[in-house]
């Protein structure tokens, strides 16, 4: 288990009143998985983008990337417009 | 002594008035400019440059030559960034509210390439904030497009695809791209193309945008780096729906936002982690 950081998407904020939380987790669907029991959101739904580290990642294989301690997940959920 | 011709300096006689110079260096111009301003008939036979003015010579209708129009370009922007400018190959996701600006601000610009991809055709609704005119509705938007940039460059490459983007093609679409710009209103189709793009080319930065509808305050819109090579532009949260449309004003903010993005991505001021 890693302890990472979790920079929340724009509506968990609204409800959570906070830019980042921490959560401890094996890998990036393991995180989210916790994340929507925790915060009853549903990030396997929905149109979001997940980084790691910086990193795009692939929404196919989150179960397959692993976490270290210290690594930022960041969930970004852009709204429509342009 | 020396003065600005055409925004090029020269050497020319101390006494020289603007009508002869116009007879030597433009005799079929019908405007004459000097310092910025416009002379009449009477002014053209009675002025004559100090050091450092400038003189522009206009023939009403001529489209300047392609190297007499990178000649103003270097002159307006310096050689240095002229150079890096017109090797750039950008490509623009949709074409519509955001894209088609973006187009054309990087089309004044002189920017070497622009490949451009919308499935859509201009409606009469789209004028409120599209970078389209009335006696284009029921074109092809990429298609018209191509054709307002020749207008403002015509030596602006312009690559254009009417096909619906999806993760299979956005990988061959855009794969000669040094920067691509996601200008779509589908939320559905920005996640898709950050994904498919990204993925493949994890290097390349994409622009994007998030929260740009309505008329909220202005200022709101900034400029973010959310990853290695993602940038977004807009307030993270305006998204379109009734009651709170796009509009042409903060559309436009947005669009020119990412068009800065992209000058100064090529220029390097800004670089990808």
């Amino acid at each position: 288990m890693s302890q990472i950081t979790v920079k929340v998407p724009v509506n968990l904020k609204r409800k959570i009143g906070k830019d980042n939380v921490s959560i401890d987790a094996e890998n990036v669907k393991d995180a989210l998985e916790k994340l929507e029991s925790k915060f009853s959101e549903k990030f396997s739904e929905g149109f979001y983008i997940f980084f790691l580290n910086g990193c795009i990642l692939d929404k196919k294989k989150l179960n397959q990337i692993k976490l270290s301690s210290g690594d930022t997940l960041h969930i970004f959920l852009p709204v429509g417009g342009g | 002594m020396k003065i600005k011709l055409n925004e090029k300096e020269i050497d020319v006689v101390s006494d020289i008035n603007v009508l002869d110079l116009k007879k030597k260096y433009k005799p079929e111009a019908d405007l004459i400019i000097y310092n910025g301003a416009v002379l009449s008939q009477v002014q053209v036979k009675k002025i004559k440059p100090n050091p450092g003015d400038s003189v522009v010579l206009i023939k009403k209708g001529e489209i300047p030559s392609r190297r007499e129009l990178e000649s103003l370009m270097v002159a307006r922007h310096t050689p240095g960034v002229h150079e890096k400018v017109k090797k750039a190959i950008v490509g623009i996701a949709g074409v519509g509210g955001l894209g088609s600006h973006v187009a054309i601000a990087l089309a004044r610009i002189g920017i070497g390439k622009l490949v451009i991809a919308d499935f859509d055709i201009i409606e009469p609704s789209n004028l409120n904030r599209q970078a389209f005119n009335v006696d284009q509705i029921g074109e092809v938007k990429v298609k018209a497009l191509k054709e307002n940039i020749k207008k403002v460059n015509p030596y602006v490459e312009v690559e254009t695809h009417q096909i619906r983007l999806t993760e299979k093609n956005v990988p061959r679409v855009f794969k000669e791209v040094d920067i691509l710009v996601e200008a779509f209103d589908v939320l559905k189709e920005k996640v898709m193309l950050v994904n498919s793009f990204g993925k493949k080319y994890p290097e390349k930065p994409i622009v994007m945008a998030s929260g740009l509808a309505g008329y909220a305050p202005s200022n709101w819109i900034k400029t973010r780096r959310i990853a290695n090579s993602v940038y977004v532009v807009g307030d993270m949260e305006t998204a379109a729906g009734i009651g709170c449309g796009l509009m042409a004003p903060r559309v436009g903010i947005a669009a020119y936002h990412q068009a800065n993005l992209v000058l100064r991505l090529i220029l390097g001021e800004e670089k990808v982690k």
